[in-house]
């Protein structure tokens, strides 16, 4: 029986048949849903909070806007296909969407969690990923003393699982570059600030909380899921969407001198990652939390189309 | 300390550079002397890993090298040809020719997975010059392996 609180995903497309990958790990996680090939509009006068739409993005962007205008209150995620380019350009760039959701054959449970917490906004994305997981390492970082060592450890342990020879890599470079964003672009502009060039351990008795950045890597059958989470909770995702953005304009020519080191190191983990969920409580914590299926074939990752999530839950 | 340690050699043409490492922001590539010769060949088979601030000091250090030496990448791990591929100025902006490099193979019978070897001849040589994996066998059941990748990607960079 559901929650009476529970919103109910309302998930539209012309072409229903697009959603089947999907309604089979939503009915598993008891996550309401109706599926529509009309307008759904009418179905949002119930009020506002008690639906998300997720809409299909071949419906065309002239119809999305249209619903969102017309209930400019009601979440609205995005099935995409396409390339990580389009996912920056059309999706979060243009619709100024927060969730982007990829359209895969091969559907895996994790990659409906996301819904879940659209669903239900007080679950906790991280703690509905850990579940039936097995923790394989963490560890707490003050400073940029530690992170090599935990990039190599991401690295082991990552290559212990039974996937493609790249699978390693793709791991331990989204865990260095995230752990180094944490420890020092996160900081930029307060007043523990640590320039990129500090990499000594700071003494214990600065070990102040706001300092701490803690990694976890988890694993079950499907996933590997990492989270990096701060505890200042100052992203914004209009700075990973800038970089992002960014970073893809000058790929296709050149890397100037003047790119912040964390437009291209969130590039890399768009790349590398098949989902990617920022949660963000303003003022407290920032956590980013990346997921790679366990496959046997890398060309599986490669045509994966990634899901990319921002929520801002209230404090 | 540099996380990256290189080692020079000298053949006829060339000056063969060996990298083995990090190519992070601690990564030092020092002075090149060239003794005359203008072929420069980067030997990338032991580069573990690279991240971000590496990627920008990298490429500061091929703008530096002088305009009329012929670079040579070789022996090029996934992790080096998947950045080339998704940052272009990893090399640079200059002509970078990349001789050899490894690509990753799957054998549905064994299950295995495989990291084989080619030259740049290996996947130009078909079809007109359009890159192609060339046919590799399973080193352990011989039958013949699928490329585990899409070409029109990961050939991108092998022109």
């Amino acid at each position: 029986m559901t929650k009476s609180h529970l919103n109910t995903l309302i998930l539209w497309a012309d072409d229903s048949s697009v959603w089947r990958p999907f309604e089979k790990e939503l009915a598993a996680s008891r996550t309401p849903y109706q599926v529509c090939k009309a307008d759904p509009t009418r179905m949002l006068l119930d009020g506002p909070g008690s639906h998300v739409v997720v809409a299909d993005f071949s419906l065309g962007p002239e119809r999305i806007a249209s619903l969102r205008n017309n209930s400019p209150a009601t979440p609205v995620a995005l099935l995409i296909g396409g390339s990580r380019s389009d996912l920056i350009n059309n999706v979060f760039s243009s619709q100024g969407m927060s969730h982007a959701l990829g359209r895969n054959d091969l559907v895996l449970p994790h990659e409906v969690i996301p819904l879940t917490v659209l669903s239900d906004p007080d679950r906790d994305p991280w703690t509905l990923m850990c579940q039936g997981t097995n923790i394989i390492f963490s560890a707490q970082h003050w400073d940029g003393s530690m992170v090599g060592h935990s990039v190599d450890q991401a690295r082991l342990v990552a290559g212990s699982l039974n996937t493609y020879s790249d699978f390693e890599n793709y791991v331990a470079t989204s865990v260095w570059e995230l752990l180094t964003n944490a420890i020092y672009d996160a900081r930029r502009g307060t007043d523990i600030e640590l320039p990129r060039d500090v990499q000594t351990a700071i003494p214990t008795h600065q070990r102040e909380a706001r300092k701490l950045v803690e990694l976890e890597i988890r694993h079950d059958d499907h996933k590997i899921a990492v989270r990096i989470k701060d505890h200042l909770g100052l992203l914004k995702p209009s700075m990973v969407l800038e970089n992002w953005r960014r970073a893809d304009a000058k790929s296709a020519n050149q890397i100037k001198g003047d790119h912040g080191g964390a437009g291209v190191g969130l590039y890399m983990v768009l790349h590398e990652t098949a989902q990617l969920v920022f949660n963000i409580r303003r003022g407290i914590s920032t956590e980013v939390i990346f997921t790679l299926p366990i496959e046997r074939s890398n060309r599986s990752f490669i045509k994966r189309v990634p899901s990319i999530h921002f929520f801002e839950p209230r404090n | 300390m540099s996380s990256m340690n290189l080692t020079t050699t000298a053949t006829a043409d060339r000056i063969c550079v060996a990298f083995a490492g990090k190519i992070d922001e601690n990564a030092t590539y020092g002075t090149i002397t060239f003794d005359g010769k203008t072929k420069l060949e980067f030997n990338f088979e032991k580069v573990e890993l690279i991240n971000s601030m590496g990627l920008q000091n990298w490429v500061s250090f091929m703008k530096g090298l002088p305009a009329d030496v012929t670079i040579y990448f070789t022996r090029c791990p996934l992790r080096i040809v998947n950045q080339m591929n998704l940052f272009p100025g990893f090399i640079g902006e200059r002509k970078v020719i990349v001789e050899s490099f490894y690509a990753a193979y799957f054998c549905a019978g064994c299950d295995g997975s495989f990291n084989n070897l080619l030259t740049r001849e290996d996947v130009l040589k078909s079809d007109a010059g359009k890159p192609k994996a060339p046919l590799q066998n399973c080193p352990k059941c011989q039958k013949p392996m699928e490329f585990d990748g899409i070409e029109e990607k990961y050939f991108g960079c092998i022109k």
